[in-house]
Formats: C-alpha cells, structure tokens, sequence
C-alpha cells in the first residue's frame, strides 16, 4: 500500500468527520479533496477539480433541474399544489397512506421520462412534503419514501447510469434498457406494499383524513377535482408525456413544464410580479445549492479515484480466486458499501473494471449482472454520508431533520435489498424482457 | 431560535429557506457597513441570476417550437441552455452561501451553542474554504484565459460559440464567494465576541 | 515497474477507440518487460471526454487518448487529421500522409502553437476504416430524402449534414439510444459495425446505410505529458514509438475480423438491412464537404495550409491507390454468386 492509497483512506474518513461535524457538505467535500489531493497530486488537484466543474456545466441534460424547480415553485406559490394534495385527499380521504401512494405513483411517472434524480426529489418533495406535513403524516416514511421513489429514476429507463454501465459491462444499452424495466418496477411494487401495510397496521403513519375533512357531498368533490386538480394532472402529464412521446428531450420536457406553470398561473390569476420573483429566486437557491453539491460529489469521486485508493480493496478481492457466484455476491457487497461514501460514477468507472475480467470468464450472464449492478447502486443516493437525494430533500423541505430523513430512506434502502436478492435468485425477472423485445 | 432582527425580505422571498446568521452588535460599526454591502451585493446579483430561468425557459420553448412545428432546430438552443443552466447555479452559489442555503448535517451541529457553531464555521472558512476557494479562482483563470487566447470554441452543435465567457463563470463564482465569505466570518466573528444572544435561526 | 502512466482516452469504455489504448499498453508492457506500466481508463473517470488533451498538457493524466474530432471546438482544422475525406485519403492513407508527406509536423504545430498545448507529445495511431452513413428508418434514394430529416452526428460533419439540408439535433451523447427510441431524432452515426452493435443502435433501427464521405475513416491520437515523456530513457521512447506502429497494424487487422463478424451477425440474427447509399448522394456529400472546408480556409490561414498539404499529397497518392487497386464488387459478386 503505497503513501497515496493511505492518504485515499484518509480522505475518507476526514469526509466522514467534516461532514458530521456539520461544515457545509458540499464545501467539506471540496476542502478535504483539495487538502488529500494536494498532498497526494500536488497542484495538479486544483486543475482536476476545475475539469470536474467544467464537466458538470456542460452537461446539458440537468439544465432539467432548474426547470423542474421552477415548475414546482411557480406551482407551490400559485397554491396549486395544495389543491392538488386536497384534491387527492379527497378522492382517497378514506384510505390510509393516500399521500404514499401518490408521491410513489408521481416517482415512477417520473422515472420513466427523466434520469434527472435531483429534479424528482425536489419537485415531489416540493409537492408533496408540506401536504403531508399537515396531514401529520411520519416524517421518516414520508421522506424515506420521496427520496427512494425519486431515485427509480436512475433505474426506470432512460438513465445516465445505464448509458453509461452498459458499455463499460458490454452490454447494448437498449437491452440493458429493457432489462431494468421490470426490476424498476418490481421495487416501485415492493415500495408501495411496504407503505400500504405500514399504513394499515399504525394507522398514525398514514392516517386517512379525519371524519369533519371529508368532502361533504359528491359535487363538491368532483368539483374539486375537476377545477383543482385536473388541469395540474394535465400539466406533468403533458410534460412528462412530451417526453415519453418523443416531441422533447428531458430537458426540453422540464422547459414546457416550467412554462405550463406559468400559463396556469396565469389562467388562475394567481401570476404577479411578485410571483414570478419569489419563485425565480427560490429556485435559483435551491438548483445552486444541488448542483453545487453534485459538482463537489464528482470532485471528491474523481481524486478519490486518482489517489488510487479504490483499485487495491478490488485487487485484493479478485485475486482472492472465488467462485464466480461467490465472487457475484462479493461483487455485490462491495458495490452496496462503496455506494455509502461514493457515488454511482466513480465506482462504475473504477472498481467494476478490475471486477469485470473475473465476471466475463465465469460465463454469468453479463446483462443479468449489469442489472445487478445498476440496482445496487440506485441505493448509493440513499446511504449517507454522501447520500444526495437526501440533501436534495432537506434543501426543500427544511422542516425535515436529516436523522429523520436518514431513517426514513434507510427502511427502503432494506427493501432494495430484498429486491435485488429476488434478481439473483430469479434471473429472468432482468432477462425475460429483454428476450421478448429483442 | 427565533432573530427578532431576522430581516424582511427573508420572510417574504425564501420563507424558511436555509439558515443565516445575522450579524451581532458586537461587530463595530464600519464592519457592519462591510457586511450590510456584500450581502446586499450577493442579493442583488442573485436576483439578476434568478432571471436566466426565464431566459432558459423561453430559449428551450423557442427550440421545441421550432423543431416540433416547423422542422427547424435551432443552432443555439443547445449550447445556450447548459451555458444558462451552469450560469444559473455557479453564481447563485455565493448568493446561497449568504442565506445559508449550502446544506449540512445537522445531527450535532443543530445543539452546539451558537459561540461553538460560529468557531467551527470561522476556522472552516479560514482554514479550508478561502484557500481552497482562492485557488479555484487561480486555475480557473488560467482556463478561461487560455480559452480566450486561443479563441477556443464549443465544439457539440453547429452554432460554435466562443466559449472563454462561460469559462470566465468559474473564477467569478469562486471571487464571488470568497467575498461572501469574508461577510460571513465577519458575522460569525461578532457572534463570538458578542452576548450569544445571535446564533443560527 | 520503472514508469508508470495513467491514461485516460475520451471514449466510452466498450468502444474499438478505447480498446485500442489498453492494447497499446498490453503491447508496451510485453515490449518493456515491464518497465513501463500504463493504466487505461475511460472517458470521464478523471476528467470530461473533451478535456483529455487539456488534461495531459497540465499533467493531471500522463497520457490520453482522443482524435482530432474532438478538437474541432478548439480549431475546426482539428477534423482534418481525424476524419475528414481529405481529398480522397482513406485512414491508412492519412496515416502515410502523416508520416511521410509532412503532416505529422502540421499537427504537431496544431496542437502546441495554434490550440496552444505546448506540453504534449502527439502520435497517430490506429487507422479505422471509413465510418458508415448512419441507421435511418428508411432508406435515403436521393439527395432529396436528406433534407428536413433529423439526424445524429458531432463534429464537422455537422456542418456538413446541414448544408446538405438535414436538420441536425444536437443530442449529448447520453441521450442518443433513448433520443432515437422516442423518436426525438430519426437517425444517427456513430461508428462502426461493431461499435453501432455494441451501443445498441442495430436494436432500434434496421436499415445501416454505407458507404459513405461524410467520415472516411478515423485517425486516433496518443497524447503524452512532455516531462513524462522526456524522462522515458531513449530505448522507451522507441518501445512506445514503434508499439503505436504495432498497435496501428494490429487495430486494422482485428477491426476487419471485428466488424465483418459484427456486420453479419446484424444481418443475419438480427434483421438489418445493408443499403447502399446512392452514388448522387455520396457525390453530393463531397460537394457539401467543399463548402465546409473552403469555408474555414477562407477565414484561417492554417487550415488553408493543412488542406494545400493534404490536396498534393492525395493527388499522387489517391491517384494510385484508386488505380491500382481492383474494384473489390467485381470479386464480392464473383464469390457470392457461386
Ligand atoms: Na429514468
Ligand atoms: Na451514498
């Protein structure tokens, strides 16, 4: 183990003392980076964590994030969100765990048109999260339940991380595509059940509107429905539908809902200058505050990988001589600890390369492993302390603690672990699609 | 902790957004000034950042438009909305730095008293954002100039526009915050020396 | 190990680009007894896909990989060592202008005084065969059905497509398979059969269009961090220079078995149809192709200078190859027929 592989250990648990000591998660991650990229690189860590910035602004596919901000802002200050959740209460006023199902509903929507998890965290929570709030709804389940329904979207395709695993694995996008359709589903399903059943046995986690709420004849209801929360429907629907329809990319997808908003406003007589000012400024903090974040995750992902830190724990594995299936389960470990201090991106481009030789000559199934792959690392978002969705979350709904929002996703990052060892033990849950299709 | 001082167009503007701190009585006057000018600074070009969302909104409209009615893309939708898209959250960063809006983990720090919770932000600030930041601002400066020198161009669309502006967007954002954080320290500074009456809302 | 290096290459990791570079590698290693060790990894893990050479210029990788494509932001004469028809060079044409008729030298002064990297060492490498048109939903019967279609393509040859009346959409590279799936986009380049395979693209559209001008063929780079380079004792520098020679080779000859295999397993197992692009349409690429680099030289003296060399060289050179070498259809239909 050489000076710079120590110094990646280093690194790491600085990252976890700054980050508990409460300095500004995004600034920790660029100061420690800085400090153990110095010493390890020299000067050179200033010109990579430019690079990485520069990466980052030219990625065209998040200028989504501040649209879908925007949208959700404009929306929130109009007062439309609240009809829309009063809407949904009153259709659901007697079921338990209504709003659940809505913010779960509203997530794989999402996640089947965009890959951008920071939009769906911060628009859902900006819908969501005051409703149920109100409606007394638990915090934890709440939010455990925003912020892993958020994160399908990096599963459900289309998904950077698909695009980008699949050649790395060798595997065809389009069928890699086809293969986490039905795990992506599978966990919206598991998700859904587990707060379903929670709901039903403590009635306090999700509990249905109380009797004196309820609508107090079918026309008011239905007025509702029709005046309050129709044309919102609408509007996601024709922006997330533009997408799906091939009219829009993403990006452009967030733009007409970002200006849907607008025309709605307006059509309530809710838009003002004041409106529009409110919402444009929130917005700009709230994408600041998550690219910013996003940009020093990549940072600290792309020295940490430089130090060399990362290819040792691997090499020592692989040359371990293991089962193929016995190293799959190791491979599998490792991914799912690694996803803790790491995001997605350095751990593919790093550590499933020195995997991979081993994995290709035991004749598994590569496409059925890159789901594997692409499912574990869907809880990388989910575990602190570099767990974004998360901070995506609090940055919206600040009344939230960050413990309670830790033990909220925690409770589905259990889920994604039944999920994926139901993958390993059926196969054909990835490759039954692909086979149809192709 | 509820700030009786707690300013205005907070309450109007970003509600419950972030956790600023404001500035104690203990920090003599002329530094107040000092602070009262740099956040209002951030503010003011915090706004003027805030409306490139419009912008970016009606560019990707135009482009949608333009291709899905008439069959005509655009040249510049594309390098136009990342340059806005980066615009927008590089310079917003100081403006979220004076509101507190750059999140951190609140399991302990939340119960440190107001005087901890300022020490540990100044010597963060000191030790590690300002230098850390200053050489953010170096590099980024030999890009952009080397952008400019050579004339460097985007290369992904048609349009090719010079890219040294946009470049020029990482060391203004990293002057910008370090500015921001000299208001910063100098508002934690009088909440140490102060009655500890300010701490964080 | 001695030395050892960390490069990066600009590609995706499936890529024949990328594999190129972690057989240069395998080869200087062997070639080394392992003095030299280099570490290939793919676009994006240190730096972005289109900073690589900024990259090595400033130390932060040892060596990359990328082609003069990626440089066209940088200068448009970027192209004219990667891709472009150049006069009728293909790749291994290119290559033998590059070595022997004074293009290495262009390049060199490209790359350290006109984009202003000073601190890198250049080297070609790796010819490839000419790039195919592209994946369409239907066939392209003339120079007509090109325009208003929305199609794929980065680079130069951008500017190409529009002036022959496409409506190019620009795409990041990592919204192309779903761009293509919902139909954002009609069609779309991108390498090669094997490449193409590989990416997907033969799962979403069946008609592959080729041959074509558009890409003649690409040339790839090897970039070097000058004080790396410089402290590599002299018998290194050989190894490095003639495994680039021996890589350039191999890749040739690996990418025909590679890619005829690629190409029929498309055709055979999955349902693609091979279409010929029409000769019009090819000579109408050509003539849009003028526009473009008579644009550009126009307005700079260097890339005026480039396409002087690359135009006397080719005249010789392209002028035997096209006559000496014989027709390759009049054998394909000789053996397939029998
Ligand atoms: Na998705
Ligand atoms: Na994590």
């Amino acid at each position: 183990m050489d000076m710079n592989e120590i110094l990646g250990f280093l690194l790491l648990l600085a990252l976890l003392t700054g980050i508990f000591i409460g300095f500004p998660i995004a600034f920790t991650l660029i100061c420690l980076t800085v400090i153990f990229g110095y010493i390890g690189l020299g000067d050179l860590v200033f010109n990579l964590m430019v690079f990485q910035a520069w990466g980052v602004m030219r990625e065209e596919t998040l200028a989504a994030v501040p649209l879908f901000v925007f949208m959700g802002y404009v929306l929130e200050q109009a007062g439309m969100m609240e009809r829309l959740f009063k809407g949904f209460q009153y259709i659901l006023a007697r079921v338990n765990g209504a709003l659940y199902l809505g913010v779960l509903f509203t997530s794989t929507l999402f996640a089947t048109a965009t890959g951008i998890i920071g939009a769906s965290v911060t628009l859902i929570g900006m819908l969501a999260g005051p409703v149920m709030r109100e409606s007394k709804y638990d915090p934890a389940l709440s939010a455990g339940a925003i912020t892993a329904g958020g994160t399908l979207g990096i599963l459900i395709p289309p998904s950077v991380l698909l695009v980008v695993l699949g050649p790395v694995m060798g595997v065809s996008i389009p069928k890699l595509f086809a293969a986490t359709i039905i795990p992506g589903l599978l966990i919206a399903g598991l998700f859904t059940v587990y707060v379903m059943v929670r709901s039903y046995v403590n009635p306090a986690v999700g509990p249905a509107l109380p009797k004196d709420k309820h609508p107090s004849d079918y026309r008011a209801a239905l007025r509702e429905f029709l005046v309050g929360m129709l044309p919102l429907l609408a509007l996601i629907g024709a922006s997330l539908g533009s997408i799906l329809a091939g009219i829009a990319t993403p990006t452009e997808g967030a733009g007409m809902g970002a200006a849907g908003a607008l025309i709605l406003a307006t059509a309530y007589g809710r838009l003002s200058r004041f409106l529009l000012k409110v919402s444009l400024f929130k917005s700009m903090l709230v994408s600041s505050m998550i690219m910013f974040l996003l940009m020093a995750s990549n940072m600290y992902g792309a020295v940490f990988n430089r130090l060399g830190t990362g290819p040792l724990i691997a090499e020592t594995l692989v040359s371990l001589n293991l089962s193929p299936i016995v190293m799959l389960v190791a491979l599998m470990v490792i991914i799912f600890l690694l996803g803790w201090p790491l995001e997605w991106a350095p751990i593919i481009f790093i550590f499933l390369p020195i995997f991979l030789p081993v994995i290709a000559a035991s004749n598994l199934d590569l496409l059925w492993v890159a789901t594997l792959v692409a499912v574990n690392l869907q809880t990388a978002f989910l575990s602190p302390p570099v767990a974004m969705a998360a901070y995506y979350l609090k940055a919206v709904v600040p009344d939230w603690s960050l413990t309670e929002i830790y033990s909220g996703m925690l409770q589905f990052v259990a889920l994604q672990i039944v999920a994926l060892a139901l993958v390993v033990t059926f196969p054909s849950l990835a490759l039954w699609l692909p086979g149809v299709l192709f | 902790m509820t700030d009786p001082q707690r300013p205005q167009y907070q309450d109007e503007l970003i509600g419950d957004f972030g956790t600023p701190i404001t500035g104690d009585p203990a920090l003599p006057v002329p530094l107040r000034r000092v602070v009262a000018a740099i956040d209002r600074g951030s503010e003011l070009i915090g706004y003027a950042v805030s409306v490139c969302i419009l912008f970016l909104t009606a560019v990707i409209i135009f482009e949608v438009i333009s291709r899905g009615v008439f069959g005509a893309p655009t040249m510049w939708a594309y390098d136009l909305s990342y340059m806005l898209y980066g615009t927008i959250f590089m310079l917003g960063a100081a403006v979220t730095l004076r509101f507190g809006g750059h999140i951190r983990t609140d399991i302990f720090f939340a119960k440190f008293p107001p005087r901890t919770q300022a020490a540990i932000d100044i010597a963060f600030y000191l030790l590690l954002f300002i230098p850390g930041m200053w050489l953010f601002l170096v590099v980024g400066y030999d890009k952009a100039l080397h952008a400019f020198v050579t004339g460097e161009r985007s290369g992904l669309s048609p349009w090719r526009p010079l890219l040294w502006p946009y470049r020029a967007v990482i060391p203004l954002t990293s002057l910008l915050l370090i500015v921001q954080a000299v208001s910063e320290i100098l508002k934690r500074v009088s909440v140490f020396y102060g009655s500890g009456q300010h701490g964080h809302e | 190990a001695d030395y050892s290096w960390t490069l990066q290459t600009g590609y995706a990791a499936g890529d024949e680009q990328h594999q190129s570079y972690v057989a240069l590698a395998e080869k200087i290693e062997a070639m080394s007894g392992g003095r030299l060790e280099i570490d290939v990894s793919p676009g994006g893990t240190f730096v972005p896909a289109f900073e690589v050479i900024d990259a090595v210029n400033d130390g932060i990788l040892d060596a990359g990989g990328g082609d003069g494509d990626y440089l066209v932001g940088r200068h448009p004469a970027g192209s004219l060592f990667a891709s472009s028809p150049g006069f009728g060079m293909d790749s291994i044409t290119l290559m033998s202008w590059m070595r022997y008729g004074g293009g290495d030298e262009l390049f060199d002064e490209y790359v350290s005084e006109v984009i202003g990297f000073s601190d890198v060492q250049v080297f070609a490498m790796s010819p490839a065969l000419a790039q195919p048109f592209g994946w369409f939903e239907e066939p392209i019967e003339s120079v007509a059905d090109i325009e208003g279609i929305k199609f794929r393509t980065p680079g130069l040859p951008v500017d190409v497509m529009e002036e022959m009346g496409a409506a190019v959409v620009t795409v990041p590279g990592s919204e192309v398979v779903p761009a293509l799936e919902r139909g954002v986009i009609e069609s779309a380049e991108y390498f090669s059969p094997k490449a193409d395979l590989t990416l997907g693209l033969s799962d979403i559209r069946k008609i592959y269009m080729m041959p074509s001008y558009l890409q003649i063929g690409l040339v790839l780079n090897v970039y070097v961090n000058e004080a790396k380079w410089q402290e590599l004792p002299e018998d290194l520098k050989a190894i490095v220079e003639h495994a680039i020679m021996a890589e350039s080779a191999d890749f040739y000859w690996r990418y025909l078995r590679d890619n005829a295999e690629a190409l029929a397993y498309m055709e055979e197992e999955q349902g693609v149809t091979v279409v010929r692009t029409p000769d019009d349409v090819m000579r109408a690429q050509l003539d849009a192709w003028e526009v473009v680099l008579n644009r550009h030289a126009e307005e700079d003296e260097f890339f005026a200078g480039v396409l002087e060399s690359q135009r006397a060289y080719a005249d010789q050179a392209v002028g035997l190859k096209a006559r000496i070498t014989p027709p390759l259809n009049i054998a394909l239909e000789k053996y397939r027929e029998e």
